[in-house]
């Protein structure tokens, strides 16, 4: 194996029933990948693994060419920030960042700690404890441990979960400085659409301890092969073949949805479903208005035709209608995407291309 | 809101009953006592004899206490064996066990020829009548508190800090003492002062096994008895002035090392009180 940073190999875990992989993957330096999926799916089993603190049952690690499988955490020489951080809350901030150089006993561990706080934006927070710091202050204590570490790999597990908005933009521009002038190898957890978007160069979705889709970001957001990809891209309406089964066969919504029709159905935007009043003069299937929903600023429309219901945005003169309403209901077919069944979607059994 | 404080009010009258029982059978025995009394035992050769051995005992069950049941309290909270269940219910016995019983069953078990016995007698450690005997005693019927406390104190260790430290290169034992030992040393601290409490206020097992005590190193003072049975004398022969005089001395001593622990915890010097840990 002569490929930088870290390769997965047909990686299998077994922790109690739970089955993990086989999983197969790779993370080049200088790049990001964004681990993702829904709860239970093996995401921190994955870091876990690959950090060394749960065993493989089958497959191979790969670290800069280095086989580490067998290696216990401390001769990985890779960095690891927990969803808990697991800061030592008796300790500094300096201390806590200078521990790796300590421990091995480098004379410049104190000075390349402070660079490493000053690079975070924690300078003047040096002789603060943990406990005394914001949760996102503590988030970067953590990462600049791991950083003065001089890892080989950063393994994040939900590095934003405890950061706020503006916060997390800055930490997303800080990490990707760090994977670009440190020619880092980074895998990340993240549960926020933006967090993703922001940072990673490639996307692996695992799903129930099977990879779902491995790849690079602009393939995933050219088209989402599941539903959690659906969902976690932001799209609300995801009818399935039984639902556009149920549909009439001379209606309009149904011809539009079989028209994209994939194994497990149909995903797309409240945005591509268009509600407009039932006497306006345009085509569209008639509905009724189930509920309203408040997203943020948008006010969005359940309407109902034929027991399937959507999701969609108000497109008519005047005050949108009440619950109960009639209404015509179309959908903008160039924003519909079809749903592969999950079982295969793209999911790498070989190491897939790094690309 | 009137509603809520009829629960907390309640609580309260409750609370303050139970601390009545607690506080004002020990203010009678202070009344009872007399500083004048209390200075007059203090005085006494036979209560200091008494108050050595049963000090010196005490830190030796302590040292063992905490020896050798730190370790088995580490185990329990961090790792899975076969037996463990049963192993957990064994640490739990000794409290169960009535103090007499404890007493009798130990000399059952280390009385001279015994296999036991004789093997204590031939390493020097004779147990019968002997400082080695209330030891025994003490770490019987104290040692539990210390495992107990130290497997609750290991299990409040975050394993992802543990996890994490051993990314960044500490090996097992680099881990345990940099995080589990300061993040637990409260914990065990606080398990092991009860086992010192429990040490020195036994007296079932001392009636049995070492109801005197015969100069035997490290003892070398007069024969004497473990101070709670010298009380226990005292209040035998009539003398309940001078038995509540002793029992008095006996607990400022106690709340003198108890209230010295506490200061020592609460002086910045140990670990967990550094970054508001365990404060």
């Amino acid at each position: 194996m002569t490929r930088d940073g870290l390769v997965v190999e047909r990686l299998q875990v077994r922790v109690g029933r739970f089955r993990l992989g086989p999983i197969s993957g790779h993370v080049p330096r200088g790049s990001a990948s964004a681990l993702i999926g829904p709860n239970g799916a093996g995401k921190t089993t994955l870091l876990r693994t690959i950090a060394g603190l749960a065993p493989a049952a089958e497959g191979r690690l790969w670290l800069d060419s280095e086989e580490i499988t067998l290696r216990p955490p401390e001769g990985r020489h890779l960095g690891y920030v927990p969803a808990g951080l697991g800061l030592l809350a008796h300790r500094t901030v300096e201390a806590n960042v200078a521990y790796a150089g300590r421990l091995r006993g480098h004379p410049s561990a104190r000075s390349e700690a402070r660079r490493w706080i000053q690079r975070v934006g924690l300078q003047g927070l040096e002789s603060r404890y943990p406990g005394t710091l914001s949760s996102g202050e503590r988030q970067r204590v953590a990462l600049a441990r791991a950083l003065a570490a001089a890892p080989r790999l950063l393994l994040l597990d939900e590095p934003m979960a405890a950061v706020d908005v503006e916060g997390r933009e800055d930490l997303i521009s800080l990490l990707r400085s760090i994977v670009r002038t440190e020619e880092l190898p980074v895998l990340f957890v993240a549960h926020e659409p933006p967090t993703v978007w922001g940072l990673s160069d490639r996307v692996h979705l695992l799903d129930r301890g099977r990879t779902r889709f491995e790849g690079p970001l602009d393939r995933f957001l050219g088209g989402p092969q599941s539903r959690f990809a659906a969902r976690f891209q932001g799209l609300e309406n995801l009818p399935t073949p039984a639902e556009i089964d149920r549909l009439p066969p001379a209606s309009i919504l149904r011809k539009q949805l079989e028209g994209c029709r994939g194994p497990d159905g149909v995903a797309f935007a409240a945005g591509s479903v268009a509600i407009a009043p039932e006497d306006g003069g345009r085509s569209g299937e008639p509905a009724r208005i189930h509920s309203l929903r408040a997203l943020g600023r948008r006010s969005l429309l359940v309407v109902e035709a034929h027991g399937l219901r959507l999701l969609g945005e108000w497109d008519g003169p005047g005050a949108p209608p009440s619950v109960g309403d009639r209404v015509r209901v179309s959908l903008n077919t160039d924003e519909l995407h079809s749903l592969g069944k999950e079982d295969d979607a793209d999911a790498p059994e070989a190491v897939a291309d790094p690309a | 809101m009137a509603l809520k404080g009829v629960p907390t009010g309640i609580a309260a009258a409750l609370s303050a009953s139970l601390l009545g029982l607690f506080l004002l059978p020990l203010v009678a025995l202070f009344i009872f006592a007399t500083p004048g009394g209390i200075l007059a035992e203090a005085g006494s050769p036979e209560f200091w004899s008494s108050l050595e051995v049963t000090v010196q005992a005490s830190l030796i069950a302590l040292a063992v206490s905490v020896g050798l049941g730190v370790p088995l309290g580490y185990l329990l909270a961090r790792r899975n064996f076969p037996g463990k269940a049963w192993v957990s219910s064994a640490v739990t016995l000794p409290v169960l066990v009535p103090h007499l019983v404890v007493g009798l069953a130990l000399l059952l078990w280390v009385m001279p020829g015994t296999a036991v016995g004789g093997l204590l007698g031939r390493a020097g450690l004779p147990v019968f009548d002997t400082i080695w005997g209330v030891v025994l005693v003490m770490v019987y019927v104290g040692a539990s508190y210390t495992v107990l406390a130290s497997e609750q104190a290991f299990l409040a260790v975050d394993r992802a800090t543990v996890e994490a430290v051993r990314t960044l290169g500490a090996t097992p034992t680099d881990a345990f003492l940099d995080v589990t030992l300061p993040l637990s040393l409260r914990g065990i601290l606080a398990g092991a002062l009860l086992t010192w409490a429990r040490s020195i206020s036994e007296i079932g097992g001392f009636l049995i096994l070492a109801y005197t005590v015969v100069p035997s190193p490290p003892y070398t003072g007069p024969v004497t008895n473990p101070a709670p049975v010298y009380i226990f004398n005292l209040y035998q022969e009539g003398a309940l002035g001078a038995a509540a005089s002793a029992a008095a001395l006996l607990l400022l001593i106690a709340l003198a090392a108890f209230v010295a622990v506490r200061l020592l915890e609460r002086s910045g010097r140990l670990p967990w009180n550094r970054g508001g840990v365990g404060a």
